[in-house]
């Protein structure tokens, strides 16, 4: 049986939501409304996917005048492959998907 | 004229300008990113509690130049449980029926279920539970609380050592807190030392 990998579910989530619209740079604190998890484990999460290489960051220039800079993030392609092999592994009909996930 | 902001928010860019003192250089670009996110948050309250789980991140991975702090405080706090469990030692005798003290025998027990809680919370401390450090302190506290309003109903039970030593207790909360806070003006330096 193919070993499901030990991401967290809190992770998982991530990347899902990153994968769903892969075009779109998010800001943190977007990704914390969204998906409902504090600034407190959102940000090891993004720390952790930018230091593997599946997440790429930029500064994007600030909205209005005085304020600084904000961060943006996005799924790499070594990102955009690991959320198509979780995705493929949550629908596997093989691998049976954990209590309370989505099919 | 602009409207000063309020004390939620105030604490909150209090909270974001500590963050980036805290932050190690590796942290440096993280920090940044959190602190502008703080800042582009319209309500106050969900600022207060974003920069607080950013903080949260940079204590967790700048343990390295906070170390010593850290078991500072422990040792601190495992003193206090100490000088706690002594009350239990010396004053449970004194609790008998052939003694003079008012002093009721539920005091002594609470004392020492109190300095378990702090033994207990300078070890979340030592780990990094920071949620197990503030139950442990709000449980002591609550303990102490409870006692202290309890002898003031009855002041025949008074004693002088006794409230002052509980009244140690918010002393030393006070002095845990400020050291928790004051870590982060301290921890960069030790850190360029490093």
């Amino acid at each position: 049986m193919p070993r499901r990998s030990n991401i967290s579910p809190q992770t998982r989530k991530v990347i899902a939501r990153l994968f769903e619209d892969p075009g779109i740079w998010w800001h943190g604190y977007d990704l914390c409304r969204v998906l409902e998890l504090k600034s407190g484990t959102l940000y090891p999460i993004l720390m952790r996917l930018k230091k593997q290489g599946m997440l790429e960051a930029a500064w994007q220039d600030p909205s209005k005048p005085g304020r600084p800079p904000r961060q943006v993030y996005q799924l790499s392609a070594e990102g955009r492959t690991l959320a198509a092999a979780q995705k493929a592994e949550m629908t596997d009909p093989i691998i049976p998907t954990p209590e309370g996930s989505p099919t | 004229m602009t409207k000063a902001p309020p004390f939620i928010r105030k604490f909150a860019n209090h909270l974001t300008l500590s963050l980036l003192d805290a932050a190690g250089e590796d942290q440096r670009e993280w920090a940044l990113a959190m602190a502008a996110e703080i800042d582009a948050i319209d309500s106050h309250w969900h600022a207060l509690s974003f920069a607080l789980g950013c903080w949260q991140v940079i204590w967790r991975m700048d343990g390295r130049p906070a170390r010593w702090a850290r078991f500072g405080l422990a040792t601190l706090i495992c003193s206090w449980a100490g000088a706690k469990a002594y009350l239990v030692w010396i004053t449970v005798p004194m609790a008998g029926p052939s003694t003079n003290t008012d002093l009721p025998n539920w005091i002594p027990l609470w004392a020492g279920v109190a300095g378990v809680s702090y033994v207990l919370t300078g070890l979340c401390l030592l780990r990094r539970r920071f949620s197990g450090v503030a139950t442990g302190l709000c449980f002591a506290l609550m303990l102490n609380a409870v006692a202290y309003l309890c002898i003031l109903r009855d002041t025949a039970i008074a004693s002088p050592w006794l409230l002052a030593l509980i009244g140690e207790d918010y002393v030393i909360w006070t002095m845990i807190l400020g050291g928790l806070a004051g870590i982060s003006a301290i921890a960069p330096r030790r850190g360029a030392q490093q």
